[in-house]
């Protein structure tokens, strides 16, 4: 049965539920405060972000986090003030999933502002990864060159990684020589991120620096990964079917069936 | 002598006393986990993150089976309905010589697929690989492996073949709850530690009403021992590990459903096929390697209830599965003795050893010896009688409370029966399991480690297993049960 908006949104105006749950937020006992805040996130426009913001500051983790998550969905003025500071002091994958959530939301009504803005003032690395991971998931493509300027500049491995997702979920091909260079300087984790940004980019020069890694890779599981992507790229199957009658082992042979049957590469 | 007696009884008075004071300490840190883990996740959090596949952490739920012809089909579609959206199921046939496999390959439209197998844990050959030509069905993976023996060496094939960074350890024969998988990937989410095992809570899949393969109505089992058993599971599961989970001291993480972090599985070996409690083998050593690298971890136990699993219907089976889990704890303290009282591997040296040799693998030698010290002390007329019946009360009452509370504890986290007779059944009979249950377990433990002790060349041998076919007649015992102890 599909929900009437129209009067849903009526019967909330006439009970004034947004109040009683605004209310509720302010009482001291947490598991209520945790229900109102839940409730309000369902209820969503008809909420205020003024008596959302005021939890930002609770003691609880869990609260605290999850109205800095709501208030970015709601607010009018200022939604994207708590990506200051890192999100928060303890920020993990849980608030990544909140505010990927409200991120989507507000998506969907006006253009999100450029993410890279509160990367470059992150000091979290975890938070610093996930905002990269967004600006690859709206595609901000303006972010690219400010991304390539981080990735030479930075030395942590779960940064570069993720630039190195985020360039090629932009499709940003400019970035191709950088990650060709920064190839074999870097750590396995880096390395696995270019093979499948290089797959994202879908161009010829991608794919002879592919075909030329896969030639050098000893690693089997790396070995996978690069001919997957060298099948999404080579649209005429040259390469791969060069590399495939030059395969030396069996399990080399495996790798080149399984890809060709379609099945998937995690 | 009589130093010898007075000496004797004051140790056991303090052991009793100390048993005592830390399970009233773990109930009160049960309960606050238990409403901490209940406030932070509801369906709310469960449902946003269903509806974000794009963010949401693979799982692969990984199931071995060995000879399960008559359940495997309705299983295989009921993992394969869990409410989660980035998911597989690797199905490990563990050379079953019934019709398992062929019944997989006909129901699924299975086709063997040139499959790149990399062996990161050692185990037996593999033979083939299969995934469905249906794409209903391309969650699937079926591995077709020579037997091992064990439920160990068909995991180790499961975590070569899955393709996630958590895998589910479960078995076929096990029903899990549809939310499952988000129920026990929100700990994992939340936390700035690496969460390298997650367990939940199990319970007796015994006179459930299943549809297949899938739970429409719980309740209590009908037959004594499954039943008793249940209240086991409860106090072990949501008074117990609940409570160690919330000092991050949990022990173990049980072999029939647990969520394990497979890059730490690898690094750590795998699961040991030589091992009589896998499972909490596998469990020490995660954690031996995240000392020995100086790498924060945390073991998060949740109080859902995700997992059934058929209990032990009579006396004989429950021999087989409480002498396993003996055995398995002696060989723990034997293949393990290093960690012991080892300050450099923390917690699990100080506090999750030593705990596990004094309280868990003495118990039943001090009780034991305590009933022919008892004879002795009657015989020879040394017992002040008006003491001595308090004391027994004393000790009865709080037994019976502890499962009391524990029984609590699954109504605060979920009402899973339908009504309050269900779960007064379950109180009345706790009152009886200090006298008709627990004497059975204290036997069946002490005989386990006699066998262990005795047989060199212990064997596992062809260990067959039963589905929940709700008939509760046969005698054979899942492989996936594991050391839940007290």
């Amino acid at each position: 049965m599909k929900l009437n908006v129209k009067n849903y949104r009526e019967i909330l105006k006439a009970f004034d539920l947004p109040s009683f749950w605004e209310d509720q937020l302010k009482t001291k006992n947490l598991r209520n405060k945790g229900v109102a805040l839940r409730i309000l996130d369902d209820i969503s426009e008809n909420a205020s972000s003024i008596a959302i913001s005021g939890k930002a500051g609770e003691n609880d983790d869990n609260l605290r986090k999850h109205a800095k998550s709501i208030f970015m969905k709601f607010d009018s003025n200022d939604a994207f003030r708590f990506l200051e500071d890192d999100f928060d002091k303890d920020f993990n994958a849980f608030d990544a999933v909140r505010i990927h959530d409200a991120l989507k939301e507000r998506s969907k009504t006006k253009l999100l502002p450029l993410l890279i803005r509160w990367v470059s003032s992150a000091k979290n690395e975890s938070f610093k990864s996930f905002l990269i991971q967004e600006i690859g998931y709206f595609k901000q493509k303006e972010s690219a060159e400010q991304l390539v300027e981080t990735f030479q500049n930075s030395s942590s491995i779960i940064i570069k990684s993720q630039i190195a997702k985020t360039l090629g979920m932009i499709d940003y091909k400019k970035s191709i020589p950088m990650l060709i260079d920064a190839y074999n300087y870097n750590s396995f984790e880096v390395q696995n991120s270019i093979i499948y940004a290089m797959g994202d980019f879908g161009d010829i020069e991608a794919l002879d620096f592919l075909e030329r890694i896969y030639r050098q890779s000893h690693n089997k599981e790396t070995q996978i990964k690069i001919l997957h992507n060298i099948h999404l790229i080579d649209k005429t199957g040259t390469v791969f079917e060069k590399l495939k009658k030059n395969s030396a082992s069996e399990f080399e042979t495996s790798i080149f069936e399984y890809i060709e049957q379609g099945h998937s590469v995690r | 002598m009589d130093e010898v007696v007075y000496l004797y009884q004051y140790l056991i008075f303090f052991y009793s006393f100390l048993l005592t004071v830390i399970y009233i300490s773990l109930a009160g840190f049960a309960y606050i986990n238990i409403l901490r883990t209940k406030r932070k996740y509801t369906s709310k959090e469960e449902d946003d993150l269903k509806l974000m596949p794009e963010i949401a952490p693979g799982i692969s739920v990984v199931a071995p089976a060995y000879n399960e012809e008559v359940i495997i089909i309705d299983n295989v579609k009921s993992l394969m309905g869990l409410d989660y959206p980035n998911f597989e199921v690797v199905i490990v046939n563990d050379g079953s010589k019934d019709k398992t496999l062929e019944l997989l390959i006909d129901e699924f439209e299975l086709v063997e697929i040139p499959f790149p197998y990399i062996q990161k844990v050692a185990c037996q050959p593999v033979k083939r690989i299969f995934r469905s030509t249906n794409e209903k069905f391309k969650r699937l993976s079926v591995v077709d492996k020579e037997n091992g023996g064990t439920k160990a060496d068909a995991m180790n094939a499961g975590v070569n073949i899955a393709q996630y960074d958590y895998f589910i350890n479960t078995d076929v024969d096990c029903i899990l709850a549809r939310d499952t998988l988000s129920k026990v990937i929100l700990p994992v989410l939340d936390s700035n530690v690496t969460v390298i095992a997650v367990g939940a809570t199990m319970r007796m899949v015994n006179s459930c009403e299943l549809e297949h393969s899938v739970m429409k109505r719980v309740r209590p089992p009908r037959r004594i021992i499954p039943l008793f058993q249940e209240t086991e599971y409860l106090r072990s599961y949501l008074l117990a590990k609940m409570g160690w989970s919330f000092f991050n001291i949990l022990q173990n993480v049980s072999g029939g459903f647990g969520l394990f972090y497979k890059p730490v599985v690898i690094e750590s070996g795998g699961f040991d096929p030589l091992s009589h409690a896998e499972d909490m083998d596998m469990t020490f050593r995660m954690i031996a390697y995240m000392m020995d690298n100086k790498k924060k971890y945390k073991i998060v136990q949740i109080p859902d209830t995700c997992c059934w699993t058929e209990g032990p219907p009579n006396v004989k089976v429950l021999n087989r599965q409480r002498s396993r889990w003996g055995r398995g704890l002696l060989q723990i303290f034997f293949v393990h003795r290093r960690f012991l009282f080892n300050r450099k591997y923390g917690r699990l040296g100080l506090w999750i050893m030593p705990y596990a040799l004094v309280f868990e693998f003495l118990a039943p030698i001090i009780e034991f010896t305590g009933f022919f010290f008892l004879v002795f002390l009657t015989l020879t007329d040394q017992i002040n009688y008006s003491t001595f019946w308090l004391m027994l009360i004393f000790v009865y009452l709080i037994g019976i409370t502890v499962s009391l509370v524990a029984i609590f504890f699954d109504l605060m986290t979920k009402k899973l029966y339908n009504n309050y007779t269900e779960y007064l059944k379950l109180v009345l009979f706790s009152s009886f399991e200090a006298f008709l249950y627990h004497p059975l377990i204290v036997i069946f433990t002490l005989k386990g480690y006699f066998d262990f002790l005795t047989r060199k060349n212990f064997s596992w041998g062809d260990m067959t297993r039963q589905g929940f076919t709700q008939t509760e007649s046969s005698t054979s015992i899942p492989r996936t049960d594991s050391i839940d102890i007290k």
